[in-house]
């Protein structure tokens, strides 16, 4: 793809991704065919601040980890109410950095 | 988080143990043990959804099922899944395969498909409105 577009996908995108894949992504989207930019511009990307809130409000129900997608991890905290409260503060600090890898696996799929 | 197969298996193993650990912290003495770290429940002193959990996992332990239901039904999952994993986990590290894994991204794909997440939501919240009424 163009330099240009590239560019521009990664300031508006940047703060979805960890800064250690941002040269990564780049890297990716400039070797890939121009066809598959439509696709990549509309993946759903989930804001890792908005995650944050939800984790601070709804952690002890797990809804932070519905919400990004980790059922499973979700299933747990809201059996276990929010892993004895425990991993409800584990996860305000840990939700964001999940956000942005579940940001990339999503983006990964039309890289590769 | 959960990408890999050992990472998964590492990560129930240790939710197990602490499980564990907590149940035989609580065992035959539930009500005795002072323990509260429920945010909910410190926060606005309503129940949370899984209030109760432990004890209903408790009374399943000695045997009372009728009491752990009406305690708290969240308490027979919980048990399950605790019991089932590690001995899954186990066979898996001997069999050097990966059905767990394969198996928990299933269940989590069938989990986030819509018709079952709203039935099961509702579930929760009825589990809820009802431990408001137990007055846990």
């Amino acid at each position: 793809m163009e330099a240009q577009k590239v560019d521009m996908y990664i300031m508006s995108n940047a703060k979805y991704f960890e800064s250690h894949q941002i040269p990564v992504i780049r890297e990716r989207l400039l070797a890939i065919d121009d066809s598959k930019w439509v696709m990549i511009q509309t993946i759903p990307l989930k804001d890792p601040q908005t995650s944050l809130i939800v984790s601070l409000l709804g952690g002890s129900l797990g809804i932070d980890r519905f919400m990004i997608g980790d059922t499973g991890i979700g299933v747990g905290k809201l059996l276990t109410c929010g892993g004895f409260g425990i991993w409800t503060i584990v996860d305000w600090f840990m939700i964001q950095g999940a956000t942005r890898e579940k940001n990339m696996q999503k983006l990964q799929q039309f890289l590769y | 988080m959960i990408a890999t197969r050992n990472r998964l298996y590492a990560f129930m193993l240790a939710v197990c143990a602490a499980g564990w650990a907590w149940l035989l912290l609580h065992f035959g003495n539930s009500s005795q043990v002072q323990l509260q770290l429920c945010w909910i429940k410190a926060t606005t002193g309503m129940p949370c959804p899984a209030c109760g959990t432990t004890r209903a996992a408790d009374a399943l332990m000695h045997g009372r099922f009728v009491e752990a239901i009406l305690i708290n039904p969240l308490g027979l999952p919980v048990m399950l899944i605790m019991l089932i994993s590690p001995v899954w986990i186990l066979a898996d590290f001997m069999l050097s395969s990966n059905s767990f894994f394969r198996a928990f991204g299933v269940i989590e794909k069938k989990l986030s498909s819509r018709g079952l997440a709203i039935a099961l939501i509702a579930l929760v919240i009825a589990n809820w409105i009802w431990n408001y009424y137990k007055g846990y």
